[in-house]
């Protein structure tokens, strides 16, 4: 089996129960919004090739259902995935204090070398907001990861955020890639002798050399 | 309100007959009666839409009552063009109002939407698109030709069964009631049959509510829902105050317009001022249910259950339903920390192991490769870790990720999983022959799914070598691990990416199209031969416990490992605290365990197979001793 493909990035969602996930990620990968949208239970999973720098990227998206309780399940899926992606819904001011928690359940679970994202979603709800663009924007810079304001129902912004997110990764993988050939660590074997968090990606490792992001 | 009375008094032998008749669900626990107000204006386009789809169709006899508003549902519809102008402007964008107006601002600018637009929706809320459940038929994963071509042949199949379930009734002297019978005949093999292969869609309500005992539970404790109802309101209005967006009050709240968009009861269109009486009832049964039980307080999939029973049933009688589901048939399932679908996925994957042997092997390969890829190509890493996978079983701890699919089966009783045709022939077998059906029913569809996975095997090559690395690895010998390390074809982590991938989506989506259940229940499920047959709810019970102690065991050798490996690692600290205040209310039962059952097993030294095979013996020698 050969596959078509020159990376493979698994991106998690994460955020409060009705903040718009599951319409990001199926605007995203069908391009359609639907009213008609049922509360996700478990995971959803989805699949999305893209174009990024001349090179073929799937994305594999796990959707999470929001409600609290289901953090014991989802969690333990953290640590396979390369990015996450927080979400919050800009008209509701409690998804977006969530944010604080959902960032510490990814210190918890994730692997330190996991990138993060934060999505203001339901932007076209001008009338509503209630989370300032600027709070959110400094929120996230102080936490280190880039921030975006979508609306899954006008498209704004969705696919921005998707690809922000590859590209994050994949700039620390060639970064990585870098210090492995510069330090001589070729042999898989050595790579990830002293890593118990990485993640494997197309038999490369991502090892802990940013330290910024947590 | 002599009306209402009258509808009170009628009988709620069917939803979709009461529907029918009155719009307006058995409410007498609705302590304000103020509410039932706006009902009278409330629209019965959708509902009389019902008997239109019935005329057509041959269950449509039972649901004929309202003929007259066919008509008055098209002088109806010119209406709704103008009100759908009307709406241009507004912004109905919300969580708690759905509307398609919406969609069509968006699509088409603030102007106005064209005429051409408003017939394609209206043409889109023909009733011929929905199903005699009010389910569109069409969905993401099945089109209406294909919807209408099944139920073409379908709907013979039920009349003929019908007409069975009618002779085999007054066969055993029990009155159809007007096509509305509330008795059935007593346990035997006979009526397990004629259940497996289907309950006449409207006499559903009453068979569940017959077989999940429900009567005995209602009598117990009469008056209580009216009670809890009664309570509801003031604790809303608190929750109300309060404003905490995650509480289960504001969860239920967004949840009780995602629960069925897609059926005409569940839906607001943008003309209707008041909210459609099944959302009221919705409410009300999970609110209650809140205050009734909060150890499991409102868990999301509840509202697809509850959701689906109030188109059997009536609104007081399904909360005992929900009840008795989430007591009896799911126990855990929907508790705080979600211990219970953890189990049961437990089960299910030793289930797996030993009836869908093939399926098993390819989901311990995408296992141990995602798990312990790192220990089996570092000879000098521990092999412990494998041995430990294979010796201590730990999969049922850390489950692998198909079960994150599989545990919303359970979870919504495979609403929303498979077709609903499908989901309510499970129901009608799970309400007579228990929650064992549910595991028998997801390795059916596994077995289907199964099929289409194997086409698309990974390569050969590659899985001998990881199984030969495996079979090393357990005999202890590093040696052997590094030799075949060298071998390893270097394609080989993107395969199984590739494969996981496959396995997932399948999982996910072949499910969704299985609108014939009778492939699914003939073919499968009650095939005499297949093995399937000899699951019992016994050893589901057995394993039920067995996976409870072993995950405890797992929780509790997990963090010992992790304290010994990783002393000084801050991270794992919280994770450790956490775990145990997750898996702390599962100690009751460990206990219980270990002094019953069990007991007269060697756990320790236990693995599945064997385990089986002494769950099996026992259980043949109960058969026995029962049969002699």
């Amino acid at each position: 089996m050969n596959s078509e493909y020159d990376y493979l990035f698994k991106l998690l969602l994460i955020g409060n129960s009705g903040v718009g996930k599951s319409c990001l990620l199926l605007r995203f990968s069908d391009d359609t919004y639907s009213n008609d949208y049922i509360s996700t239970i478990g995971v959803d999973f989805k699949i999305k090739t893209v174009e990024l720098e001349g090179k073929t990227v799937k994305l594999q998206i796990w959707d999470t259902a929001g409600q609290e309780r289901f953090r014991t399940i989802t969690s333990s899926y953290y640590r396979g995935s390369h990015g996450i992606i927080i979400v919050y819904d800009i008209t509701d001011q409690e998804s977006f204090n969530g944010v604080k928690m959902w960032l510490q359940e990814i210190d918890r679970y994730a692997t330190s070398t996991v990138l993060k994202l934060l999505v203001g979603n339901k932007c076209d709800l001008t009338d509503k907001r209630v989370v300032e663009f600027d709070v959110a924007k400094e929120f996230a810079e102080a936490n280190n990861m880039p921030f975006l304001e979508t609306s899954a129902l006008d498209s704004t912004n969705v696919e921005e955020a998707f690809l922000t997110m590859a590209k994050q990764i994949k700039e620390s993988m060639a970064k990585q890639k870098l210090t492995d050939d510069n330090n001589g660590k070729g042999n898989g074997n050595n790579a990830n002798k002293n890593d118990k968090g990485n993640v494997n990606l197309n038999g490369q490792s991502l090892t802990n050399s940013s330290s910024g992001c947590c | 309100m002599q009306d209402i009375k009258s509808r009170t008094k009628s009988n709620d032998k069917s939803k979709l007959v009461q529907i029918e008749c009155d719009d307006i669900p058995r409410n007498k626990s609705m302590p304000d009666m103020q509410k039932f107000k706006g009902l009278s204006s409330t629209p019965v386009r959708n509902i009389s839409g019902m008997s239109k789809i019935n005329e057509d169709e041959p269950l449509g006899s039972v649901l004929t009552p309202n003929k007259r508003n066919t008509f008055d549902s098209y002088s109806e519809s010119t209406q709704i063009i103008d009100i759908y102008r009307s709406l241009d402007d507004q912004d109905t964008h919300s969580a708690t109002t759905p509307s398609r107006a919406r969609a069509d601002t968006a699509s088409t600018g603030p102007g106005s939407p064209s005429t051409i637009q408003r017939q394609s929706e209206l043409d889109r809320n023909d009733p011929a698109h929905f199903d005699r459940y009010g389910f569109r038929k069409q969905n993401n994963y099945i089109t209406e030709e294909e919807y209408d071509q099944w139920w073409g042949e379908y709907s013979k199949y039920c009349l003929k069964r019908k007409k069975k379930w009618e002779t085999y009734l007054s066969k055993c002297g029990l009155p159809l009631n007007n096509d509305n019978p509330l008795n059935f005949p007593s346990n035997c093999e006979k009526l397990k049959r004629y259940i497996r292969k289907g309950i006449p869609a409207e006499w559903r309500g009453n068979a569940w509510w017959h077989f999940a005992r429900g009567e005995e539970m209602l009598q117990k404790n009469k008056g209580l829902y009216d009670k809890l109802v009664l309570k509801t309101t003031k604790v809303e209005k608190i929750s109300k105050k309060n404003k905490n967006n995650n509480d289960d009050f504001d969860i239920i709240e967004r949840d009780l317009w995602r629960t069925f968009p897609d059926n005409i009861h569940f839906h607001k269109e943008g003309f209707q001022k008041e909210e459609p009486v099944m959302i009221q009832s919705l409410r009300r049964v999970l609110v209650a249910f809140t205050i009734y039980d909060p150890s499991i307080g409102y868990c999301q999939s509840m509202n697809f259950i509850a959701g689906l029973l109030l188109l059997f049933l009536d609104e007081e009688k399904v909360f005992w339903m929900l009840v008795i589901i989430t007591k009896k048939y799911l126990p855990g399932v929907h508790s705080l920390n979600l211990e219970g679908v953890n189990v049961d996925q437990g089960v299910l994957i030793l289930c797996i192991k030993e009836y869908l042997p093939e399926l098993w092997e390819q989901i311990e390969l995408s296992y141990i490769t995602s798990n312990h890829q790192d220990n089996l190509m570092n000879p000098e890493n521990n092999k412990t870790t494998i041995q430990n996978y294979f010796h201590k079983e730990e999969y049922l701890f850390k489950l692998p990720p198909i079960t994150l699919t599989t545990a919303s089966w359970f979870m919504s009783c495979f609403i929303g999983s498979v077709p609903i045709e499908t989901t309510l022939r499970i129901w009608d077998c799970m309400f007579y022959e228990k929650s064992h059906f549910l595991f028998k029913s997801s390795l059916a569809i596994l077995k289907l799914c199964e099929d289409e996975l194997l086409k698309d095997s990974i390569n050969n090559s590659t899985k001998k070598f990881f199984l030969n690395t495996i079979s090393y690895a357990t005999q202890g010998s590093t040696d052997s691990i590094s030799q075949v390390n060298n071998k390893r074809p270097k394609e080989f982590q993107m395969n199984q990416d590739d494969y996981d991938i496959l396995m997932f989506q399948v999982i996910q989506t072949f499910p969704r199209k299985l609108i014939d259940a009778n492939l699914l229940f003939d073919k499968i499920l009650f095939k005499k031969k297949f093995s399937l047959n000899q699951l019992t709810q016994d050893e589901i019970d057995l394993r039920r416990k067995y996976v409870s102690v072993q995950r405890n065991k797992l929780k509790h050798f997990d963090e010992t490992i992790l304290e010994r490996s990783f002393p000084i690692n801050s991270e794992s600290s919280p994770k450790l605290n956490g775990y145990s205040q997750e898996y702390s209310l599962s100690n009751d039962l460990v206990n219980e365990t270990m002094s019953s059952e069990i007991n007269g097993f060697n756990v320790g030294g236990l693995n599945s197979i064997n385990w089986n095979n002494s769950i099996k013996e026992r259980v043949r020698k109960m058969r026995q001793t029962n049969d002699n």
